[in-house]
């Protein structure tokens, strides 16, 4: 062990006393030596609950990542690792998980500070997620073994969900089964514009993956990217053979939805950056999608079926207004400018809040004149409780996880009520 | 509205009114045209954040003052903000700033003269106040003084070096940013006739925050959104000024172009982002922030205290 950042010995001073003389700047990296002589005065319960004690000050002074951390052992132990105690230490190879799985870790952290301590920092600091944590030292590092507050679990499957990408492909099926339902056809090969859907859009999600600078990082659960590769590669194979298999049927002309569907994919990420990734999100899993379907299935385009896919896309976008929400932080650290990055948390909830109630207004309008009116109204009144959690979380990044199960919830009973 | 309403007990904002009051007394003049110059910086809507600080350190020292120690504070918080517009007017000039606060700068309204006699007329009221208060706070402030002028010809110096250094850097944003928050707080303990442990403990406490909020500055100039902050970024790398993050990415091995210009600034920030220098740089804010939170440790507990640790937790917030 050669440093530590002054501020470590600052707070042990201040809690156990002591009269070394520090230095002035509480970042400034010190030798550890006469640090250590110091902590090992102190029993390791002492230097256990010394460590929780700096973990909580820690804490103090980073409020916002603290609330993100809540659920999340498996992004805390990555921080820990690769960020803190390199930083307190201020060693770049001080800390390192070597395997990060969703029940257990094993990590590897410099042992010149005592294990009591370096164990109690790490330890307090995985306790932030609210999980029961527990450290088992072996030969090969620092096993930990963490279990998720019940609590939690829910906003756990919601990023989950969100990871592995589930809610864009159920809205993808929806938006085709409306256009397949506006067809009226139901040949067997028109079935096939459903796997279709889920094709492209599984592609289109392995697409994304690989593109992006966060993958696996801070999602443990994330496949593995060689996956990733097989999954877009063989969703854009099956997708071409069910393609091709339709225009074999109805015509070339669908090719032009595919052209559309493949220049927007390409270009999410800039128009994302853009601030129009909800508004894309409205038009792809919206019109675009169940006029592909209806046109694939042989059916033509019609007002009806333009005012029947709106609330569709417009529920999506507000999928995706949630999720940019959720990952504002991330974003904004990569120097994006996502729309939740631009606008303040106010207009961002009268923007979320908007497209929900005028997506289910016109889906309730729709459904007035048919016999099932009054299922209209379900979605409606569900999504009241919906939009107070968005309002009430939008600052906090657990929280808010609920409301995107929900927000998904939405559209997929809006999806099966206006598919009756 | 002050944005630090939110922070600071009603008990001490309730005292800004005779802040205010007694700011503008001090603008007066038997000169009318230096008087009204003079009350131009000081109602350009600052946030009174000095004046805030002294209150609330002197709170958290004496919760029920004598009303000639509170008359004090408020004069030792008057005089803070005096110095601390006067500084602005000053710089104003050195910088050739045409705005301050979305307003046209004195140096931009009345000339460089007229700036250079506001600037003046401002220390020299101040210090008529500060020479009412206890000798240790008139030596206080004095000092701030004097740590302003050095950290402002430091920078300088350091500006133009290209150094890296990092214990210059933190003389630099000690001496410019801190030097005031410290003072404001340590005064507020004299003040309220507190023991040198706890005079220290509030000047540390000052100086943490001020290092904090300059770090945060450092990074927001990099990684902010000009609509959130309300400032545009990249003026630290077009100015060539080595703010943290920079000073992080050249001690990681990193190099930055010769040529600084505006049109390079868009990469150069990526890399900032991508090689974790201002993770680095927020990480130190935040020890700056446990540091100013250690110093409130053994302070009584009241609101005034609170509101001290609220403020320090409140500054990291605008970058997390």
């Amino acid at each position: 062990m050669g440093e530590v950042r002054t501020i470590l010995w600052k707070h042990l001073q201040q809690v156990h006393g002591g009269d070394a003389e520090l230095h002035i700047d509480p970042n400034h990296p010190t030798d550890a030596a006469a640090f250590v002589k110091q902590l090992e005065t102190l029993s390791r319960r002492d230097q256990g609950a010394l460590a929780a004690s700096y973990i909580q000050l820690w804490k103090r002074s980073f409020r916002t990542l603290a609330k993100q951390l809540r659920g999340r052992p498996e992004y805390a132990v990555r921080l820990f690792c690769h960020e803190i105690y390199p930083f307190l230490t201020n060693d770049r190879l001080a800390g390192r998980a070597d395997w990060v799985g969703p029940r257990e870790a094993l990590v590897q952290l410099d042992d010149g500070l005592p294990e009591a301590y370096r164990h109690g920092l790490l330890h307090a600091f995985l306790e932030l997620t609210g999980a029961t944590v527990t450290l088992c030292p072996e030969a090969k590092g620092t096993k930990i073994r963490y279990q998720v507050a019940s609590t939690d679990r829910a906003a756990r499957l919601a990023r989950d969900l969100t990871v592995l990408r589930i809610p864009l492909l159920l809205t993808a099926l929806a938006a085709a089964a409306l256009g397949l339902r506006a067809s009226g056809d139901l040949t067997w090969w028109n079935w096939l514009i459903l796997p279709g859907a889920l094709a492209i859009q599984s592609g289109a999600n392995a697409f994304q993956d690989l593109r992006s600078p966060h993958y696996r990082s801070l999602a443990p659960r994330q496949a593995p990217r060689w996956w990733t590769w097989f999954q877009m590669i063989g969703s854009d194979l099956v997708a071409i053979a069910i393609g091709l298999f339709i225009a074999l049927q109805v015509g070339w002309h669908i090719g032009y939805f595919a052209l559309a569907g493949l220049l927007i994919g390409y270009a999410y990420p800039h128009l994302r950056n853009l601030g129009l990734g909800p508004l894309v999100a409205a038009i792809v899993y919206g019109p675009l999608m169940v006029f592909a379907a209806a046109y694939s299935t042989g059916a033509t385009g019609s007002w009806y079926l333009l005012l029947q896919s709106l609330p569709l896309g417009g529920l999506a976008g507000a999928l995706l207004f949630i999720d940019d929400l959720a990952e504002r932080p991330l974003d904004e650290a990569a120097g994006k400018r996502t729309l939740a990055v631009r606008l303040p948390r106010a207009q961002h909830f009268i923007g979320y809040a908007a497209l929900v109630l005028l997506s289910l207004a016109l889906a309730l309008g729709q459904g007035w004149l048919t016999p099932y009116r009054y299922l209209y109204v379900i979605p409606l009144a569900a999504s009241v409780p919906i939009l107070l959690r968005v309002q009430a979380n939008m600052d906090d990044h657990h929280g808010l996880a609920p409301a995107r199960l929900a927000t998904l919830g939405l559209h997929q009973l809006t999806a099966i009520i206006l598919l009756l | 509205m002050n944005p630090l309403s939110a922070v600071f007990p009603k008990s001490i904002l309730a005292h800004l009114d005779e802040v205010e009051r007694r700011i503008q007394t001090k603008a007066e003049s038997r000169e009318p045209s230096l008087g009204q110059w003079t009350s131009e910086p000081l109602s350009a809507g600052g946030k009174r954040i000095r004046p805030l600080l002294t209150l609330t350190a002197f709170y958290a020292c004496a919760p029920e003052p004598t009303d000639k120690q509170l008359d004090q504070a408020l004069d030792a918080a008057v005089a803070l903000e005096l110095i601390h517009t006067a500084s602005l007017v000053h710089d104003d000039i050195m910088d050739e700033a045409k705005e301050r606060r979305g307003k046209p700068s004195t140096y931009a309204a009345h000339g460089i003269e007229g700036a250079i006699l506001v600037g003046d007329y401002l220390f020299t009221q101040a210090f008529a106040l500060a020479s009412t208060l206890p000798a240790a706070a008139l030596e206080m402030v004095a000092d701030a003084c004097r740590r302003l002028c050095e950290g402002q010809l430091r920078e300088q110096s350091f500006q133009a070096s290209g150094s890296t250094d990092r214990s210059t850097y933190l003389s630099v944003i000690r001496d410019k940013t801190s030097a005031l928050l410290s003072a404001a707080c340590g005064i507020g303990a004299i003040v309220a006739g507190s023991p040198q442990t706890q005079i220290d403990a509030m000047f540390r406490y000052g100086d943490a925050i001020g290092n904090a909020f300059q770090v945060l500055d450092d990074v927001l100039d990099v990684a902010g959104d000009p609509r959130w902050t309300g400032k545009p970024t990249g003026t630290d790398y077009l100015a060539g000024t080595m703010s943290s993050p920079f000073i992080n990415y050249v001690e990681q091995g990193g190099e930055l172009p010769a040529d600084r210009r505006k049109e390079y600034f868009p990469e150069v920030r990526q890399k900032l982002l991508e090689s974790g220098s201002v993770a680095t740089s927020q990480m130190e804010a935040g020890v700056h922030t446990q540091a100013a939170l250690l110093e409130l440790e053994n302070a009584e507990e009241s609101p005034a205290k609170a509101a001290l640790a609220t403020l320090a937790e409140f500054l990291m917030e605008r970058a997390n």
